[in-house]
């Protein structure tokens, strides 16, 4: 420092090294410090966990005390890497409010982060963001219904249930949670309407027999809800809200035999369950699957960041989100994706459709994979690949275009060899 | 002129007269309306109270320490008042303190003050407390204390000159040392004039069986499914002082559970002691007495174990009360942040449904942990209305969940008398104010003036004690019943209040709501009714005898085999300095 100061006060140097230096060594400093909080210094990370009951002494809890000054003082503190990635999720939902404010998939990414985090009002203010710039956003809706589920706010998460099954008409999960808000409201005329006539038939559901039996109960049909309950033990044979059910509605009907019978199989399943959890969680820390939230919005953030044509960020989170949670199949799958339209990334987008395949067999990750292996000019790996792709069942027509281009190149590369089969009929060849 | 004035005369005169004849003839209010708000003063600093709850926490969250503890409140000397017992935690590995925490027993003084007896009385056990019954088990006029402990359980025996002593190794209800309590509770399994003991048990643990938690990235409490569940204890009184194990032959012991309030009632109305016992993340258990001591579980049966969906919540406090006046007792259990607490209404022929929703009973209770429950009819108007104590089992429970935390204001739910319950917390005085991590609550009339007073146990606080101010005229009337060949106490009596066609029911228990205690002097707010038409007492194990044209305001005392009533003269007293 002495000598830098002399080299400026005897004009050895021009002064605007001086201020380049010094605006160099603060964004060094800041750096350091921002990894510092991050937690990316594991030995500083165990001399901290060392010091257990001093609070100070873990990440974020110096935050957690200026947020919550009533906390009592021997709470206990929060371990670094939870704390570290309570305070990331909470960056990210900031950094892309300011990246992307007129972007309503970062207000969703944002509003699901801050749900996670057990934040309700910001959650809500960042789903109704996203209604202001898109009133027809299903995601956002739903985000909205979600909440005042959690709030038991029920009235008011029913006319967003139907909004969102009004834009998305498939959508079977949000009609089965509106069926369960209306039953919980005791609206039971509207949920077995709804079970019954608007759910689609073809679709088996433990979860709406179970609601359609609580119902028929509830009416004091004991007839319609035994079927149903019975029908969720056909789906689900051990379901225990259908040994329950099945219980109550043969101890109504004084049938004693069957109550017993079915009361002694639930208390099995329970004793199951029970003796399972014991196993499981001997020692049970959620941090990381508290890190695959985060990691699933990394994902949505990088894909966003694709779309928006900002390939360099978007890489840089998506492998944030690997990361996080290696076997992120859909990270992987977007990373190839990047990789594709990049001649020199050819063999990280192999690596990482290999991946996302390895992860979430599928004819999506198995096409990825063929053309992958194409634009590397690997042709037998990419014929197999695709031969994969449409062993599945799909018959994607650009899987199928691909397909085609392939056994024509091998055709052409080899003459004489004959054309594979497909694993399926259907398709006839041109 | 003089004509026409005799006509009108005769006009109103006849106007009237059917007027008077139309209000004659006009059947009582069944259910008459209350008239103002419920008022409820704190008082906290003005009784004299400095007890200070532990739970024998030091950050390595064993999983006992949030279950603690209840109170009790009765009158230990019989002078009248009614006095506070309160239940603490103990030194857990890691825990320090100067000096070592106890129970506590203040005597109510009736001039708004109370008195530390605990040395004096002898009842100051250093054991971790959980929960607490008290009934006069062998007899004598007095009332003894049972403690549910983290370890060696506790017998106090009254010995009528406001000392106790501990007869737990005698009576043969120690425990094991490895078992967590929970409630407790005094019931006359067989009808034969004494009271047993039902003794509810959590789950066996040692600091050395911690599991460490991790929830959304925050340090949590274990849950009890980390351990495993374990059969509650019965115990027979074998009417010499001795207790008799028999948890076995009973059917008691038939399931494991993981146990938590729990009260005794007959459910359905065949004149014997049925249990309901909740259990924590569990279904909840429900043992139909047959008469003879013998108990068949059948909460799945009953629609008691699991919640309308068909879910096991994680259970904490019940009390029971015929919140709706048709002969049928009722209960109200109290559960875990994110769930709905649960009206069980009583349908009769042992079936139960969950009416939460339908009676609005569950407003305010879903973001928070709630814990004691009581059903105490706050402003006399013949409907029990609801007080539940909140606080959350986590002290970071702000760090994953704003929408709660670790203290929060407890709740009242006003019975509208219309089959509705109302959410008259932010209503109902300062009383509802303090903001604490409450625990079991108990209601008493602690100034003898004919409302029920309330008092909270706060966890690793001081207790708030809450006077009840409201003034709407309201008449009342306290029963305490006194057993010849039923016990003593007339725990598990049955008493039926009629007047006009205002019927209501409750029944004597020792051992209710969150671990604890209360309800010696049975209380029913008659509203706007000055005479009573009848009580019918139905003695457990006796007959029902019937008093007529009793007066209101009172304190009356039913002795059984007698015919006559008395009116006991209580002495006036006061809440809060």
């Amino acid at each position: 420092m002495r000598y830098v100061l002399s080299l400026f006060l005897f004009r050895k140097l021009p002064t605007w090294h001086l201020v380049i230096g010094t605006v160099v060594f603060i964004t060094v400093l800041a750096g350091l410090v921002r990894l510092y909080r991050g937690g990316r210094f594991p030995f500083l990370n165990r001399v901290a966990e060392r010091r257990v009951g001093s609070s100070a002494s873990f990440a974020g809890n110096s935050r957690v005390a200026e947020r919550f000054p009533e906390l009592p003082a021997d709470t206990a503190a929060i371990p670094r890497s939870a704390a570290a990635v309570r305070e990331e999720m909470h960056r990210l939902a900031d950094w892309l409010r300011r990246r992307f404010p007129d972007a309503a998939d970062a207000g969703i990414i944002a509003g699901r982060l801050e749900y996670h985090l057990g934040e309700m009002d910001a959650a809500e203010d960042a789903f109704q963001s996203v209604l202001r710039l898109d009133p027809d956003n299903a995601h956002a809706h739903h985000g909205l219904a979600l909440i005042d589920v959690a709030r038991s706010r029920f009235e008011q998460a029913v006319p967003h249930f139907r909004r969102v099954i009004a834009l998305s008409p498939g959508a079977i999960g949000p009609m089965l949670e509106l069926a369960d808000a209306l039953i919980r409201m005791g609206r039971i005329d509207e949920a077995v309407d709804l079970l019954e006539k608007d759910f689609p038939s073809e679709v088996e559901s433990v979860w709406r027999a179970q609601m359609l039996g609580q119902c028929y109960l509830r009416r004091g049909d004991l007839r319609r809800a035994r079927m149903m309950y019975e029908l969720a033990l056909i789906l689900e044979p051990d379901d225990p809200v259908a040994l329950a059910g099945l219980a109550t509605v043969f101890s109504r009907l004084q049938d004693h035999q069957q109550t017993a019978k079915f009361t002694e199989r639930l208390r099995k399943v329970r004793e199951r369950e029970r003796e399972a959890a014991q196993q499981t969680r001997k020692v049970h820390d959620d941090t990381a699957s508290f890190a695959h939230k985060l990691a699933e919005a990394y994902t949505m953030a990088g894909r966003l960041c694709a779309v928006h044509g900002e390939g360099r960020v978007a890489e840089r989170l998506l492998h944030r989100a690997l990361a996080l949670r290696p076997d992120n199949w859909e990270a992987h799958r977007d990373l190839a994706e990047l990789y594709l339209k990049r001649t020199d990334r050819l063999n990280d987008a192999i690596a990482h459709a290999e991946a996302a395949a390895a992860a979430s067999p599928s004819a999506a990750t198995s096409f990825l994979l063929a053309r992958s292996y194409r634009a590397a000019g690997r042709s037998k790996e990419a014929l197999d690949a695709v031969r994969r792709a449409l062993a599945f069942g799909e018959r994607r027509p650009e899987a199928m275009a691909l397909y085609r281009q392939l056994t024509e190149d091998r055709e052409q590369n080899a003459p004489g060899a004959s054309a594979p089969k497909l694993s399926s009929g259907s398709y006839k060849r041109p | 002129m003089a004509h026409r004035k005799s006509s009108l005369r005769t006009a109103f005169l006849a106007i009237g007269a059917i007027v008077l004849i139309a209000g004659g003839c006009r059947r009582p209010s069944p259910e008459p309306k209350a008239t103002g708000p419920i008022v409820l003063e704190d008082v906290s600093d003005r009784v004299g109270i400095h007890f200070r709850h532990t739970d024998g926490s030091s950050g390595r969250r064993y999983i006992v320490e949030p279950m603690s503890a209840g109170l009790a409140l009765f009158d230990y000397d019989g002078d009248g008042r009614i006095d506070i017992y309160f239940v603490n935690g103990a030194p857990l590995p890691g825990y320090q303190s100067a000096t070592p925490p106890r129970n506590a027993l203040y005597r109510n003084n009736g001039d708004g003050t109370f008195t530390d007896v605990t040395d004096r009385a002898g009842v100051g056990d250093t054991g971790f407390g959980l929960g607490v019954a008290v009934a006069d088990y062998d007899n004598d006029g007095h009332p003894d204390i049972f403690l549910n402990n983290y370890g060696r359980n506790v017998l106090y025996h009254n010995q009528g000159d406001g000392t106790f002593e501990d007869v737990t190794d005698v009576a043969g209800v120690a425990g094991r040392d490895d078992c967590v309590g929970a409630g407790a509770i005094f019931l006359d399994i067989e009808g034969d004039g004494d009271l047993d003991l039902y003794v509810g048990n959590y789950l066996r643990f040692d600091p050395s069986m911690n599991v460490e938690r991790m929830v959304d990235g925050v340090p949590h409490y274990p849950s009890p499914r980390d351990y495993l569940p374990i059969p509650d204890s019965l115990f027979r009184n074998d009417g010499n002082g001795k207790f008799t194990d028999v948890s076995e032959e009973s059917g008691i012991a038939a399931v494991a559970g993981t146990a938590m309030g729990m009260t005794a009632a007959d459910v359905d109305n065949d004149g014997d002691t049925d249990v309901f016992v909740l259990n924590d993340v569990a279904e909840n258990f429900l043992f139909v007495n047959d008469g003879s001591g013998r108990f068949e579980e059948r909460a799945v049966e009953a629609g008691l174990a699991y919640n309308a969906q068909g879910e096991e919540n994680a259970s904490m406090g019940v009390d029971a009360a015929d919140y709706d006046h048709d002969g049928w007792i009722d209960f109200y259990m109290t559960a875990y942040e994110d769930e709905l607490t649960v009206l069980y209404k009583n349908l009769g022929g042992g079936f139960f449904e969950d009416v939460t929703r339908l009676t609005d009973a569950g407003q305010g209770t879903y973001f928070h942990v709630n814990w004691g429950v009581c059903w105490a009819d706050f402003d006399n108007d013949g409907n029990p209305d609801v007080f539940i104590a909140n606080g959350h089992t986590e002290d970071n429970a702000e760090l994953r969940r704003p929408a709660t935390a670790w203290r929060v204001a407890n709740l009242l739910l006003r019975n509208t008398g219309d089959g509705k319950f109302v959410d008259v917390s932010s209503q109902a005085g300062n009383g509802m104010r303090p903001v604490f991590a409450s625990r079991g609550a108990a209601v008493a009339d602690l100034d003898n003036d004919g409302d029920p007073d309330v008092v909270v146990l706060n966890s690793r606080e001081t207790p708030t004690i809450i006077r009840n101010d409201t003034r709407n005229g309201n008449h009342w009337v306290q029963i305490i019943l006194e057993g010849k060949t039923s016990n003593r106490d007339g725990v598990g009596s049955h008493v039926k209040v009629v007047t006009g066609d205002l019927v209501q029911l409750d029944e004597r228990h020792a051992g209710r709501g969150y671990q604890s205690h209360w309800g010696e002097r049975l209380h029913f707010g008659l509203g706007a009714h000055k005479k009573i038409d009848r009580i019918e007492v139905r003695w457990l194990g006796g007959k029902t005898e019937t008093y007529y044209n009793l007066p209101v305001d009172r304190f009356i005392l039913l002795r059984q085999g007698s015919s006559k009533y008395e009116v006991l003269d209580l002495p006036k007293g006061r809440l809060g300095r």
